[in-house]
């Protein structure tokens, strides 16, 4: 029940940062996204049904702060943490290397399904606010995983009971 | 002994203007003597200086120590000051604007920003309580900034006119020419549907039309940056600078009248 208590901590926490400090540390007028990779963390550490309940819970609370026209990250948070689980049931992600690149293909993923979205819904992004955003976005969201996997011992398993 | 008189003089007489002769020469071999002296000097002095340090340890460290805590003192205070200093600058700015403005406002402080890349949205900490509506527009002293999207007890969101769901009617306000200013996500604005024959410069500032019920006519918006012709060739738009720049804002205003 802690550690349950302590990941909604975190996530809520994350959500936070990325909503005031994040915004200091854009780059190119892109921040990373830390909620994300608190999910693909998620998707490789725990069991399906935890994975799913956490992924909405943050889908939800970047959906709170947010201003997107609907919960679009209470839609592909689930969805990614699903496929991370999925993944990693699959195939053997062991290195950091291969963690860092499931971080940024997750974010690409993202932000692909977003400006679908947003081309669904009649808006017009050009083609370098989509790039930059695809781009920059994962390499930066990316950088900042491996970084904080070199800093934080991030648990390979967390076994909730 | 006059003899021996006379060569005691010429002695004391050449040792006196061998004297003068030296002296007079001493500043042409300064430079050059003392250029010599530089490497023995700076060893003697190094020397010095380390027994001094040696000797003298425990009270320089300790001195240090409290120097130390005392630079990091006085740069704090140093940054709270700068920071109220700058918080003053901007409230003062507001409260003239306030003062003159036709609008009743509410003075609010930004306290979170959009989590997300995708969209441009901030949360203000006022709410309800204080007067705040859904569609109300918000504005600095700069210019437009956004409106009211959502509305609890204490808090609202604001979407800022960078977002792309943004649209507001505006006139080019030389040539009173009407166009739909809305958000790209990047740092500009564009506004559309511009007849084909528009008069337009870069430079021309944007202001709101007062078309829409929500925004108040004559809000600056922004000015000119570059002006294009759309696909079909029917009509012109140009991209916006902001006269506001939303990714500084700390403080905001909301036309609740």
């Amino acid at each position: 029940m802690r550690i349950k208590f302590i990941i909604g901590l975190i996530l809520i926490l994350s959500v936070i940062l990325q909503s005031t400090v994040f915004d200091y540390l854009k780059i190119f007028n892109v921040k990373p996204d830390i909620v994300l990779i608190a999910v693909v963390i998620l998707g490789l550490s725990l069991k399906l049904k935890w994975v799913m309940v956490f992924s909405y819970f943050a889908g939800f609370l970047k959906d709170m702060l947010g201003g997107l026209p609907f919960g679009i990250n209470i839609l592909i948070l689930p969805l990614l943490g699903f496929l991370v689980f999925k993944l990693s049931k699959r195939m053997e992600i062991e290195t950091k290397y291969v963690k860092t690149a499931l971080v940024f293909i997750a974010v690409i993923s993202q932000n692909l399904v977003v400006s679908l979205l947003f081309v669904l819904l009649g808006l017009d992004i050009s083609i370098g606010v989509f790039f930059r955003f695809a781009i920059i976005s994962s390499i930066y969201t990316a950088a900042i995983y491996f970084y904080l996997s070199k800093i934080i011992r991030i648990p390979q398993k967390i076994t909730l009971f | 002994m006059a003899k021996k008189k006379f060569k005691k003089l010429i002695t004391y007489l050449t040792f006196f203007l061998l004297t003068i002769l030296l002296a007079s020469l001493i500043p042409v071999f300064r430079s050059s003597s003392v250029d010599a002296f530089k490497y023995p000097l700076n060893i003697f002095t190094w020397i010095n200086r380390e027994i001094r340090a040696i000797i003298f340890f425990h009270r320089n460290f300790t001195e240090n120590e409290r120097v130390k805590k005392e630079i990091s003192s006085l740069r704090q205070k140093i940054f709270i000051a700068e920071e109220l200093s700058l918080e003053n600058k901007r409230l003062k700015g507001l409260l003239s604007f306030k003062q003159s403005s036709p609008y009743v406002v509410v003075a609010s402080k930004v306290i979170g920003r959009d989590p997300s890349n995708w969209s441009s949205t901030i949360i203000i900490d006022k709410g309800k309580r204080d007067g705040i509506r859904l569609s109300l527009p918000v504005i600095t002293e700069r210019g437009l900034v956004g409106k009211v999207i959502e509305v609890g007890n204490s808090t609202s969101k604001i979407m800022l006119i960078t977002d792309p769901n943004f649209g507001v009617s505006a006139v080019l306000q030389r040539s009173r020419q009407e166009g739909l200013v809305s958000g790209t996500l990047g740092n500009l604005l564009i506004m559309r549907y511009l007849s084909a024959d528009t008069d337009i410069k870069v430079s021309d500032a944007v202001v709101t039309s007062g078309l829409s019920q929500i925004f108040p006519k004559g809000i600056i918006i922004g000015r000119v940056k570059e002006i294009g012709t759309a696909f079909s060739g029917l009509s012109r738009f140009a991209m916006i600078r902001p006269e506001v720049d939303s990714s500084t804002l700390e403080e905001v205003l909301v036309v609740v009248k």
